[in-house]
């Protein structure tokens, strides 16, 4: 016996880059960015009987294509996270050596890559992304000297020696 | 990093310690303004000089309470350790600390044989002990 099953397709969102890239994305897998979130809701852009390609897609003004993309990679990858609370991610001990291990091969990349991520996490509200981009800086910081954070993330040491002299009598007994 | 906004300087100091947080106040003026900017900086600039920022351990002089080693284990990592016992002396001799202050959220987590150590060490008139009252029940 055959029976007849209705096949739905996901229902797909576009997204525009800054450099006029387009990207079609699942609804269920954007939904982890509140930006973008908000604005399918505000915009009524839930209409199913709207198909993609009359659907308006929604611009992105501070993202590059390159970038979009790994954001949609990394929505994806995280499709199936549970929603998270912040109140309760306020309360957690603040550690960074629980980056996933995907997510740590993920954000393996350039520092400047890197930095575009945080820049795109943040303004599409993605927690999830921020936290663990975050997390991945701050652990290449730890356990550094000033003088090996400017060499990691080239940095040119601006203080006057004066100055530098001065913060290093202020944290005289911080130093080995 | 310096080409982040202060703010998202911020949420990356969030997941330092306060050692870190002050090493990387000294990188670069744009950072140490980052770090000024956020909440993790004492707002006076003369208590701020007081510090000296170990790890999650630190030492404060304020004047209405003296100098005391606060020691706080929810994070608390074994390198800090190390490095507070490394250089336990000259930070003591510095500071002329005569009280430790423990606070702890989760029990389990503290390192007693290190507590033992630095007790042995150092020869604090005063020791106090935080338990949130949540913590103290389970145990």
């Amino acid at each position: 016996f055959l029976f007849p099953i209705k096949m739905t397709s996901p229902r797909m969102i576009k997204l525009t880059s800054n450099d006029d890239k387009t990207f079609e994305v699942e609804r269920d897998v954007i939904k982890q960015s509140v930006t973008v979130n908000t604005l399918i809701t505000d915009l009524n852009m839930d209409d199913e009987d709207v198909s993609v390609e009359n659907q308006m897609a929604i611009p992105l003004p501070n993202v590059d294509a390159a970038t979009l993309e790994m954001v949609i990679t990394w929505c994806k990858q995280h499709r199936e996270d549970p929603p998270r609370n912040e109140e309760e991610e306020e309360k957690k001990e603040k550690r960074t050596d629980d980056i996933p291990e995907w997510d740590k091969t993920f954000l393996d990349v350039e520092q400047s890559v890197l930095f575009a991520l945080i820049l795109a996490a943040n303004y599409m509200d993605i927690k999830g992304l921020l936290d663990n981009c975050c997390k991945t800086v701050a652990n290449m910081i730890k356990g550094k000297t000033p003088d090996e954070i400017r060499k990691h993330f080239n940095i040119k040491n601006d203080f006057t020696p004066e100055e530098e002299e001065q913060i290093r009598k202020e944290n005289a007994w911080c130093e080995d | 990093l310096e080409e982040l906004p202060a703010e998202l300087v911020s949420l990356v100091l969030h997941h330092l310690d306060n050692r870190d947080r002050l090493t990387l106040r000294m990188s670069s003026r744009t950072l140490e303004s980052a770090v000024a900017k956020s909440h993790f900086r004492n707002e006076s600039s003369d208590a701020d000089k007081c510090f000296a920022l170990i790890g999650t351990c630190f030492v404060s002089c304020f004047q209405h309470c003296g100098p005391q080693l606060l020691m706080s284990f929810s994070y608390f990592e074994e390198l800090r350790q190390s490095q507070l016992l490394q250089f336990r002396r000259r930070l003591f001799k510095t500071a002329s600390i005569d009280t430790l202050r423990i606070s702890w959220v989760n029990f389990n987590k503290v390192p007693l044989d290190f507590i033992n150590q630095l007790l042995e060490d150092c020869n604090f008139r005063h020791v106090h002990v935080e338990i949130s009252q949540k913590h103290y029940n389970e145990r």
